[in-house]
């Protein structure tokens, strides 16, 4: 018996060390890459690109961390990611709430309706969207409100289909004890129900985010045509990798600048996507 | 519930359900006209100019349905079609596996399990545009893949003869297009089936062990069918994205487009919206058709399950 | 815990909300009222721009910022993405009236007046600008001229050389004899005759032709580097406005002119195809061409690989390759000494007689760049007029033209060649420019469908040479581009 759950533990412990190996390892790549001299790219075909490089440097983090430009244009998708959140949050929740607690006929569409979006490829629906933002009175908006805009019709629909699944899981007891007691609805709402579904909603926050931060077709139709300095990282990236095929240094240092802070996002954040995920996704 | 009724009036039960209404018309009102506008626009925009039918960037006619007949003709529409397909029907049950075997791995009390917790979420972190970067970098000519192939790494042994084009062959490009997608996506599957496997009670396994049961029966007889909720929604959910899928085979198969990659080849480079719109109809009706399907089997799975 | 990271997203959320939205309200404030005391000072305008990365940024800090400093402006940088883009965003400017100095491409140059959006040299700023432009060459001024009125002020210049490892090319001038056998044969089987009497491989490849290229090719797709045998030639192939260039040089080359490359089916055409279908037939480009779509950029890696010993570059280029002294430019060679540059070959028909080919061409390249256009909506035509001349007075164009290998516009630089630059390869590269600038050098066809023949262009190297749609090219050409091409430009 002992010796049968050993054997088990190794097996879990290689299966384990082998996962984290797969997902670590494109990361690795990129790392690598990063802090690449010259010879360790350069190989003139006469050896193979090594695994690590030959004399490790970190001139090209030198380079872009001293450029306003990645600056500017980090500053940028954090605000548009931010912006979105808010939106999202701020419109979603309550619908959510409302989709949870009340039963009425017209539910089962509702909710349909506002999945259904998802179903349109973004490629296609990315068109009608861009041209709203850009030919309409929309136009004189800045940039940043119109990006989030558009995050927001793909981030809705996910914070609704959370959101209702976290204030399922909170007993409508405390509700109904406040309002036999006189409380609103919305008083009901903010004052209590809202308190115990933080965490919940923090998970729908917190995809929101990720999926604003690295949503790039939206991002790119919007911001490409209307010719402006700033613009989210992910177009940036892409308007340097399409353009010039620059060295494959600056490619991978670009790549590690703009991922590493939504890693180290994921790493304080990774305990509430979780509930998140338990709330919403099952049902 | 009853007792209210008979206890107030009839005015003031409508009022009551008045009130109750109007705090659900003003909590819903906004996400439901944000949607139903872009819904709406978007809808209307592809109709509408999948039955105009373009020449050089401008409008020439409309309406037509020359559009349709175009695609339905097209070979290349049904090639794409075919790529699509098989790009869903590998990435989508690969991402149920990779998350299964995620969460199972992490569904257990041990230290660290926040740090690897994380790791595991990391792909999800990394753009999508970077990680098609790093996959063009490590599959391109005199990159690491094919150096690694040709024996250059003492390792590691010659397996090819010929330096091959890994972007420029239909079976690798789409094959590193699903690797560069199942990565990424790995972490959401995983989520979903933790939450589901995090659902079931400790105490089955308890019971069955003291019955004597192995944990690979355990896994078939109890963990699995206790599952099918959240596979079921991994399925559906991965599924709609795997057909909706652009960026990774834009960027690594762009000579073997899917569909999505078709709607952008039309739109940007052909300036032909008109067919670039009858696509993604076509797209969202094999959305409907695939989930449709999806769907039954998956319910004549459960019933399956509930006999056995 | 979790409360706190909830209440600090929301109010992080809603204060950049806020920032967002009083940004946005406050910028158009700062670009009004300000008139200043001196002529310009406090002067506010936008200048549009497309360059790569490192030289934006660099441009941005050593030219711009300079600037600002000196005359009390302020000037923003903004940058396009294509050049049909360029007409928009001025015919959207027409009255914001913002922008003062545009980045203008060649292919640009003839539509924006056209359009009535560029105001020429004469309206912006008088006759002072006569004496101004003795400072620039000929060739620039050339294509800035449209009805005999000048529009643009020069930028840089740039033309295709050939680029090569001297190494390898010398290998190949030793060695080729062996192969002699196998290069006769493959030549037979395309002309029926073989090489031409008496061949011999020059070993100065400015006097090469394109049966010099080929013998080359063939040795070095045919001689084991690095135990690794593959062609070792290369042009762009990407879907782009770089590999149709590539053709259009081929066909100057064949001694045709842009009338010949918009008609699509003359003679020049004709042969120009025929020898691009001779090099990918007999393995001597570089699969990863198409395979992968190289572009310039796409080149540069494959030479860092190894896997490329000659292709057909910029002045830009050259520098990229060899590296240079912004700290980005590193380089693509392992002995960035060995890169060699010389004037494009010359075009010589595949088809023998008398054991010499039947037409000769020259040594013929494309002529591009890229000139300053100020906007009739520019806030301050003095000031535009100002600040080119400021990016192109000697000491700014020497820095730039240093760093980024632009082929400089200015006459003092070009006829001094070897006392402005101290680096040889530098002198190199642009002795060599101004070498194929004499060889004859011709700009693309002005004309206003140009990105539609451009595009056919990559059509029908992909169907013919990739797609192997070579029993009769010139059929093909005749029946199927040709027409095409007719319709375009109706």
């Amino acid at each position: 018996m002992k010796k049968k759950l050993n054997k088990e533990k190794v097996i879990w412990l290689i299966m384990i060390i082998l996962c984290m190996a797969a997902v670590i390892f494109p990361i690795y790549i990129m790392f690598k890459y990063s802090i690449s001299d010259r010879t360790s790219w350069i190989t003139g075909g006469k050896y193979p690109i090594p695994w690590w490089p030959n004399k490790p440097t970190f001139e090209m983090y030198k380079y872009y961390l001293a450029d306003t430009r990645f600056w500017g244009n980090a500053f940028m998708s954090l605000q548009i990611a931010l912006l979105t959140v808010a939106i999202c949050m701020v419109i979603g929740a309550p619908a959510a709430y409302s989709l949870s607690r009340f039963k009425f006929s017209a539910k089962g569409v509702l909710i349909f309706l506002i999945l259904s979006i998802r179903l349109f490829p973004d490629i296609s629906s990315v068109i009608p969207v861009a041209y709203t933002f850009n030919v309409s009175f929309l136009y004189n908006l800045p940039p940043v409100v119109k990006v989030a805009l558009a995050h927001s019709v793909l981030g809705l629909p996910y914070v609704v289909y959370i959101a209702q699944g976290v204030f399922e899981t909170i007993p409508v007891d405390l509700e109904e004890q406040a309002t036999i007691m006189g409380a609103s609805k919305l008083y009901a709402f903010t004052r209590i129900v809202l308190p115990v579904a933080l965490p919940g909603l923090a998970a729908g926050a917190i995809y929101v985010f990720l999926l604003s931060w690295n949503e790039f077709v939206f991002s790119y139709f919007i911001t490409a045509t209307s010719s402006v300095s700033i613009i989210p990282l992910p177009v940036y990236l892409k308007s340097l990798f399409g353009a010039f095929s620059p060295n494959p240094v600056s490619v991978a240092t670009l790549s590690l600048l703009v991922s590493l802070p939504v890693i180290l996002f994921t790493f304080f954040v990774q305990k509430y996507m979780i509930s998140g995920a338990t709330a919403g996704a099952v049902k | 519930m009853a007792d209210d009724i008979r206890n107030n009036g009839r005015f003031y039960n409508i009022y009551r359900s008045f009130k109750k209404n109007l705090f659900l018309f003003w909590t819903i009102l906004p996400a439901i006209s944000y949607i139903g506008i872009f819904f709406f626009i978007i809808a209307f925009f592809l109709i509408n100019l999948s039955l105009t039918q373009f020449s050089g960037g401008q409008a020439v006619l409309s309406p037509t349905l020359a559009n349709y007949l175009n695609i339905i003709n097209s070979q290349e529409f049904r090639d794409a079609f075919i790529r699509t397909l098989i790009f869903v029907l590998v990435s989508t049950p690969l991402q149920l596996i990779t998350g299964l075997l995620f969460a199972m791995l992490i569904n257990k009390e041990f230290k660290g399990r926040g740090i690897v917790r994380s790791i595991f979420l990391l792909p999800m972190a990394i753009p999508t545009i970077v990680t098609t970067a790093i996959l063009l970098l490590f599959f391109s000519k005199g990159g690491h893949a094919t150096s690694l192939l040709l024996g250059e790494y003492a390792w590691f042994p010659r397996i090819l003869s010929r330096e091959i084009s890994f972007i420029n062959n239909e079976f690798t490009a789409i094959g590193i297009s699903i690797l560069g997608k199942v990565w990424r996506d790995t972490p959401i599957s995983m989520l979903i089936l933790l939450a589901g496997l995090q659902s079931i009670n400790k105490d089955q396994y308890e019971a069955a062990r003291t019955m004597g049961s192995g944990s690979v029966k355990n896994f078939f007889y109890i963990t699995l069918p206790l599952l099918v909720p959240a596979i079921s929604s991994v399925l559906v959910l991965r599924s709609i994205e795997a057909w909706k899928e652009f960026i990774f085979p834009y960027i690594l198969a762009p000579s073997y487009p899917i569909l999505g990659v078709l709607i952008e080849r039309y739109y940007v480079q052909l300036l032909d919206p008109g067919t670039a719109a009858v696509i993604g109809i076509f797209l969202i009706i094999f959305i409907i058709i695939g989930s449709a399907i999806l769907n039954w089997l998956l319910e004549q799975a459960r019933r399956y399950l509930v006999k056995v | 815990m979790f409360k706190k990271v909830v209440v600090f997203i929301c109010i992080i959320s809603i204060i950049t909300a806020v920032l967002a939205g009083c940004g946005a309200a406050q910028q158009p404030k700062d670009s009004e009222g300000k008139e200043g005391t001196n002529q310009f000072k406090g002067k506010q305008m936008t200048i549009y721009i497309r360059m790569m990365d490192m030289q934006d940024k660099w441009f941005r800090e050593n030219i711009i910022a300079p600037f600002e400093k000196k005359y009390g402006v302020k000037i923003n940088v903004n940058t396009f993405e294509t050049d049909a883009d360029l007409k928009n965003i001025l015919e959207l400017d027409k009255d914001k009236k913002t922008i003062g100095l545009i980045k203008t491409p060649h292919t640009m140059l003839n539509p924006l007046v056209q359009y009535d959006l560029i105001a020429s040299l004469e309206e912006a700023v008088g006759d002072q600008y006569k004496e101004d432009i003795k400072e620039y060459t000929e060739q620039a001024l050339q294509l800035a001229t449209i009805d005999e009125k000048l529009y643009y002020i020069p930028r840089k210049l740039e033309t295709n050389t050939l680029l090569y490892l001297k190494s390898k090319v010398k290998d190949a001038v030793d060695n080729w004899e062996t192969m002699r056998e196998p290069i006769n044969t493959m030549f037979k089987n395309a002309n029926g005759v073989g090489l031409p009497t008496d061949y011999t491989l020059e070993a100065d490849p400015n006097q090469w032709d394109w049966i010099d290229l080929a013998v080359v090719g063939y040795y070095w797709a045919n001689t084991e580097y690095d135990g690794k045998k593959e062609p070792r030639i290369a042009h762009r192939a990407k879907k782009y406005e770089g590999t149709t260039v590539e053709m259009i040089t081929k066909i100057y080359q064949m001694g045709g002119r842009p009338d010949d490359v918009v008609k699509m089916n003359t003679q020049p055409v004709k042969d120009m195809f025929i020898w691009e279908n001779f090099f990918k037939q007999n393995n001597l480009y570089n699969p990863g061409m198409w395979e992968e779509a190289w572009s310039g950029g796409g080149i540069w890696n494959a030479m860092a690989a190894g896997k490329v010993y000659l292709a057909f570059m910029h002045q830009i280029d050259a520098f990229f390759i060899h590296g240079g002294t912004n700290p980005q430019m590193t380089g693509y060679l392992t002995d960035p000494d060995d890169m060699g540059v010389a004037i494009m070959p010359k075009g010589v028909s595949l088809e023998m007689k008398d054991g010499k080919p039947v037409r000769e061409g020259e040594h013929a390249s494309q002529m591009a760049g890229w000139w300053w256009g100020i906007p009739k909506s520019s806030p301050d035509m003095k000031l535009s007029y100002e600040l080119a001349r400021w990016i192109t007075n000697k000491e700014n164009h020497k820095k730039e033209v240093e760093t980024f290998g632009m082929m400089p516009v200015r006459k003092d630089m070009m006829e001094h060649v070897s006392t402005t630059f101290k680096e040889p390869w530098m002198q190199e590269v642009f002795e060599v420019a101004g070498k194929q600038a004499e060889a004859g050098i011709y700009p693309v066809p002005q004309v206003a469908q140009w990105p539609e023949i451009s595009a056919l262009y990559q059509e029908a190297w992909y169907d013919i040479v990739v797609g192997e749609n070579n029993k009769d090219i010139g059929n093909v050409l005749d029946t199927k581009y040709a027409p095409k091409a007719a319709d375009a430009v109706k």
